[in-house]
């Protein structure tokens, strides 16, 4: 009996966390195969996820509130690269210029973030893809401002970011002066790798608010609201505006994310670099074993170690297999994508799961008390 | 029953606390644009006239640096630019031998305010300055 039920525990373990699981094995295989040395991988590892978690834990607070996952948060990175177009423009250096473009961002990412909930209101259950196509909508309309507005509406003085004809931002804005900034600010170096301490303590305090968050009312509003939007209604709790407030923070947080992921690569792709922060991220909180419904810090940490391992080993992993290294980047896009999907109907299927066994369970006890 | 506050003054109450909010975030965001202002400086080793109405030379070799930055080294009659982040700045300048070796070291205050329109710096009046 006890054999039985701890297999059946090593099969839960396996299935709630198969997507984890999948993507460490096959990361193992690249890793042996990339022939990379252990300090090459720290420093990359510690690197991108200094980079990256920031972006990847601003998804945590609209899952809480059960809105999903917030693809929305591209209106978060937009209104960030404004704000570090305004500081390029102004030429402000250092960790003054990322506090400037920071505060220059959080007006506008509050404007998306309540915008992207008043919609998202509206299309309650269809948050996921209504937050997708919402950020395709908003991007139209950021390269118009960008393309069209900045340097003729908006005074642009930088000359080196005015493209020949006079107005419109070009393809590529410089960011030397903030590059590695934060990554920089406390220097660490522990046998020969070097650590992004600031930006680990900015990570950490974040972690803290979260789980501060959790424990407030607004946060236990919206659990509440996540878990059953109609009790939480009857509860009193004002549901729609507990739901647009999640998506503001999410909003906000995600422009202060991307901020920090550009000061780290120290360029903007001024019409592309936000076009991916969306999905990176939330592949990343998949691969880590997060679901539609249920992401926690531990979540986020793993997927973004798992993900970005894959990212740096699979083109020398391809290279040193197969001889070319292009293909084992279409491998890794090919594995990556196939496990997003296989993670989002894992989660369907999970949920239908779960349901026959409480029914089951319910069936038992039933028969148990008759 | 007057424990409770009315409802117009917790409203004014909030519409206080959130203006205090958004005047501090204006100052720190003014603060940030002060401090963090990068200029860039144009760098001239020139012969000048003093106020007194004398000739001054231009030094034969020098390295200047601003506020710990990277250094620029300038010839006699050379310019190059420098960066100076903030609004108050230390600018060491080190006179070099003909080995380009530093043989005499002066650091001088300045503030952006203190240049002209151009930013324009003659390192040699600078020197004289910070004897």
């Amino acid at each position: 009996m006890k054999s039985s039920s701890g297999g059946n525990a090593v099969k839960l373990f396996c299935m709630r966390n198969a997507v984890p699981i999948v993507f460490l094995l096959v990361s193992s295989v690249g890793i042996y195969y990339s022939q990379f040395t252990a300090e090459y991988l720290i420093q990359e590892m510690l690197t991108r996820l200094a980079r990256n978690s920031f972006l990847v834990l601003s998804l945590l607070i609209p899952i809480m509130a059960g809105m999903g996952l917030n693809f929305g948060m591209v209106l978060g990175a937009m209104a960030g690269q404004i704000g570090l177009i305004f500081i390029s423009d102004w030429n402000i250096s250092g960790l003054y210029g990322m506090t400037l473009a920071a505060l220059i961002a959080t007006p506008l990412a509050i404007l998306f973030g309540w915008m992207c909930g008043v919609v998202l209101n509206k299309a309650r259950g269809r948050e996921m893809v209504t937050s997708y196509i919402l950020g395709f909508f908003m991007n139209g309309v950021y390269q118009l401002a960008v393309l069209y507005g900045f340097g003729s509406l908006v005074p642009i003085l930088n000359p080196e970011l005015v493209l020949s004809r006079g107005y419109g931002i070009r393809n590529v804005t410089n960011l030397d002066n903030i590059r590695g900034t934060l990554d920089n600010a406390i220097e660490l170096e522990i046998m020969g790798i070097h650590v992004p301490l600031a930006t680990f303590l900015l990570i950490g305090l974040f972690c803290a608010f979260i789980v501060w968050f959790r424990r407030t009312k607004l946060g236990q509003d919206m659990r509440a609201t996540g878990q059953d939007l109609s009790v939480a209604h009857s509860a009193g709790i004002p549901v729609m505006r507990t739901r647009i407030i999640s998506i503001v923070i999410s909003t906000v947080l995600a422009a202060y994310g991307q901020i920090i992921f550009l000061q780290n690569v120290g360029t903007l792709n001024t019409y592309n670099s936000h076009e991916q922060a969306g999905v990176f991220a939330i592949a990343s909180l998949l691969v880590g074993g997060a679901t539609v419904a249920r992401a926690s810090i531990l979540n986020v940490f793993t997927g973004v170690l798992l993900f970005h391992l894959m990212f740096v080993v699979s083109p020398m992993a391809g290279k040193y297999l197969v001889g070319d290294a292009q293909i084992g980047e279409y491998f890794r896009v090919f594995v990556c994508y196939a496990i997003i999907s296989l993670a989002l109907v894992l989660h369907a299927w999970r949920r239908h799961a779960d349901k026959e066994r409480a029914r089951a369970a319910l069936r038992g006890e039933a028969g148990g008390a008759a | 029953m007057n424990e409770f506050p009315s409802r117009r003054r917790v409203i004014l109450k909030h519409i206080l606390v959130n203006c205090v909010i958004v005047a501090l975030l204006i100052a720190l965001g003014v603060w940030c644009y002060t401090q963090g202002k990068t200029y860039k400086i144009s760098l001239g080793n020139y012969a000048y006239t003093g106020e007194d109405g004398q000739e001054y030379p231009a030094l034969e070799a020098v390295e200047v640096i601003i506020d710990d930055k990277e250094p620029v080294f300038l010839l006699e009659d050379d310019s190059g630019t420098g960066e100076a982040t903030g609004r108050s700045h230390t600018m060491v300048i080190e006179l070099l031998d003909e080995k380009d070796n530093p043989i005499e070291s002066r650091s001088l205050q300045f503030s952006i305010a203190d240049l002209d329109d151009n930013l324009d710096v003659n390192v040699a009046e600078f020197w004289r300055k910070a004897k």
